[in-house]
């Protein structure tokens, strides 16, 4: 069995229904009113359960969109398109992340006021593009609504208006490419049809398993939602200390192992929503990767600990200490070396299959190579397409000269006009084939910026034009399924974009005042954020003084054992001996991971295989699982957000002292 | 012919690996050097696997 059968076995189990050719617009006011009401009554709600947990619900929310939309349709005994649902769901959850974009500016504000920031001698030469100055009025006030971040959320939404012409343009011209010259399967975008399709049979006469799995699935998310969402944010209002019945987000077991395993770092992550991610993942990827990463903490750190490679750490560290010694003495350079072997992968087998298929097109002359399209789909001309992104494109790569103007621009038109392009192409493909990416070279800003030997901090604070637009290609090809008409997708987005954007910074404002971001009340970000801004600072002075720590960390013996070691196991394990290659990306995927944070799906892989698909079967049990995780995180989100909500409100509240 | 030359390519360039961790205290050019044969067994391996295995070359 080729490594493309192996995957696209994997993806027929979950993939139950056939497309549809004809096509209808799905953008009605009703939907787009529908969706913005459920999308912004659940936005604040998604970012407190961010900030808290580091859920944001998000998934949770378009289900709830559409399941109270079928119900009012089968209230008012009329029926709801697949179209309009599909097209409720993309707007819903567009309307409950908005938010997220401007996240970035609260960690900013965060970082700049940093002891890490000032020790590293950063803080004060963070431009003025990116985050107010730290005597800024409108940090003291915590406040968004100041005239001092006009510059950062202008440059925001010329980026965010520049990005639409990008990923529209360069989206459909890829699904052109691979969809309709090529003729790839896309295996895994039925599924997403299908939770559409699903809830749209239920506005008709005949109720189906589906929504019995979804509700089931929702009452052991609204039980555990209450447990590790609801008991924090209630008590969170009436004491100063919330009480966790379990702590959020980990028990760290890494002080008890360290007599047996010094440098092993076990910290059991207390979300088990990971049981649920076990019962969808394949099950080679869970068991691989669980095992690869017990065999890293409790043998392979302490023989690398005996033999003075990791040499930083010392007894009393816990979990974030022991992480970030490691990591600097040894596991970032291996970690490079691993993750080369990805990007090598993807090319590897990318490539033969591209061969391949041109092969097989010249036999299959009349369906393939015809770039014909369906009538009433919505099409546009791929000149315009490409347009859009040469425009978007251009324009982008002269803001980002203006913003670091001494950046070598050589660099930005590399990643602009090369990189961006083959790395899009290569994961389109890989989508149409597998439904996965496989291109990607990880680090590849950092290494760049290090690579020009460019020394001013400015670089690190702006997205270079590294983008990859290969993986939305599949939504194309959910909406083809779906029998959604293209221009009513872009349209509703468009419409709704403007609301979003105002009603997301109004939200973020309101949250930032009710309490400093982090602070006790927000255990999530409390926990991560400050080592994320040393990390950050170790990159940011990576080239300051040549001696910087990341730089020091990052040794070619290390980078090289990585590679190495990767490409063996999959040359062993599944080129020679015969093994399915999902052995392979478990295995490497878990070496250095740590077992604690993987129990969970492990659990849910072992209750899976071997008691779920001997009760109900291997076929009934891939069509219930996506259905029953929707539900979950649909009931988690549900708890969620109405115990937010009280929060919220009673925190708005303010008590009198007379 | 050709998945036979394949696999030992990646043999030779695991073994060679190998050697170089354990006995030449992993020189990051030997390494590579290791690396380069099992990168050009594995293409040639993927070669085989989606254009020739049905022909059995």
């Amino acid at each position: 069995m080729s490594q493309a059968e192996e995957w696209q076995a994997w993806a027929k189990r979950y993939d139950i229904d056939g497309g549809v050719r004809t096509f209808e617009s799905g953008l009605t006011v009703k939907v787009v009113l529908g969706a913005l009401f459920i999308g912004l009554l659940m936005m604040p709600g998604s970012i407190y359960l961010q900030l808290v947990s580091g859920e944001s619900g998000g998934g949770a929310a378009p289900w709830v969109a559409v399941i109270l939309f079928t119900e009012l349709a089968r209230r008012s005994f009329t029926t709801v398109k697949r179209q309009e649902l599909y097209i409720l769901l993309g707007l819903a959850g567009a309307a409950v992340s908005a938010g997220g974009q401007y996240a970035g500016y609260i960690w900013e504000a965060f970082f700049i006021q940093t002891p890490q920031a000032e020790s590293f001698e950063i803080a004060d030469k963070i431009p003025f593009w990116v985050v107010p100055p730290r005597d800024s009025i409108a940090l003291a006030q915590r406040s968004l609504l100041h005239p001092d971040w006009a510059w950062p959320i202008g440059i925001m939404l010329l980026n965010q208006l520049l990005g639409k012409l990008r990923y529209i343009g360069a989206g459909y011209f890829l699904f052109r490419l691979t969809a309709d010259l090529e003729r790839l399967p896309f295996p895994m975008a039925p599924v997403q049809a299908q939770g559409a399709t699903a809830l749209a049979e239920t506005t008709g006469k005949t109720e189906t398993w589906r929504w019995r799995v979804f509700s089931l699935g929702s009452m052991a998310g609204l039980f555990w939602g209450a447990l590790y969402i609801g008991v924090p944010a209630l008590t969170g209002v009436m004491m100063s200390q919330p009480i966790q019945i379990l702590p959020i987000p980990v028990i760290d077991f890494t002080q008890s192992i360290e007599g047996f395993a010094p440098t092993g770092v076990f910290a059991l992550t207390t979300n088990f929503v990971g049981v649920l991610h076990g019962f969808v993942m394949p099950f080679p990827v869970i068991v691989s990767q669980f095992f690869a990463a017990i065999f890293t903490q409790f043998f392979f750190n302490p023989t690398l600990y005996r033999l003075e490679i990791l040499h930083s750490w010392h007894e009393g560290l816990d979990m974030r200490a022991t992480g970030i010694a490691n990591a600097l003495d040894f596991w970032i350079s291996f970690g490079l070396g691993k993750s080369f072997t990805f990007a090598f992968m993807g090319l590897a087998v990318a490539v033969p299959m591209l061969i391949n298929h041109q092969r097989s097109g010249q036999k299959a002359a009349g369906e393939r190579g015809s770039l014909q399209t369906p009538p009433g789909r919505g099409d546009f001309p791929i000149w315009l397409a490409i347009s859009m992104w040469a425009i978007g494109m251009g324009a982008y790569v002269y803001l980002v000269h203006w913003m670091i103007p001494n950046f070598p621009i050589a660099f930005l038109l590399g990643f602009a006009f090369f990189y961006t392009p083959l790395h899009s192409y290569i994961n389109a493909r890989t989508f149409g084939i597998l439904s996965r990416p496989l291109f990607d070279i990880p680090f590849i800003q950092q290494g760049v910026i290090i690579l020009s030997r460019y020394e001013e901090i400015d670089v690190w604070f702006v997205h270079l034009p590294n983008e990859d637009y290969g993986s939305g290609t599949q939504h194309w090809r959910v909406l083809e399924l779906t029998g959604t008409r293209f221009t009513s997708d872009i349209a509703a987005n468009l419409i709704t974009w403007p609301v979003l954007l105002v009603t997301g910074i109004l939200v973020w404002h309101f949250i930032w005042k009710l309490a400093p971001i982090p602070s006790s009340q927000y255990p999530f970000v409390q926990y991560h954020w400050p080592i994320n801004a040393t990390n950050r600072c170790l990159w940011v002075t990576a080239m300051r003084d040549g001696n910087s720590q990341m730089l020091q960390a990052i040794r070619g013996t290390y980078v090289a054992a990585g590679f190495g070691m990767s490409l063996g196991i999959y040359g062993i394990l599944h080129c020679i001996l015969g093994y399915p290659s999902m052995w392979f990306y478990g295995i490497v995927a878990g070496i250095g991971s740590d077992p604690g944070m993987l129990l969970p799906t492990f659990v849910g892989a072992i209750i899976g295989r071997y008691y779920m698909i001997k009760r109900f079967g291997l076929k009934r049990w891939f069509m219930f699982n996506p259905v029953l995780a929707a539900g979950f995180s649909c009931g988690t989100g549900l708890v969620g957000m109405a115990t937010v909500a009280i929060a919220l409100v009673s925190k708005a509240v303010i008590v009198k002292p007379f | 012919m050709l998945r036979w030359i394949a696999h030992t390519l990646i043999a030779i360039g695991t073994v060679g690996w190998v050697i170089v961790i354990f006995f030449m205290g992993g020189d990051p050019n030997k390494q590579m050097l290791a690396a380069g044969l099992m990168t050009l067994g594995i293409v040639l391996h993927h070669l085989w696997d989606e254009v020739y295995r049905d022909k059995g070359a």
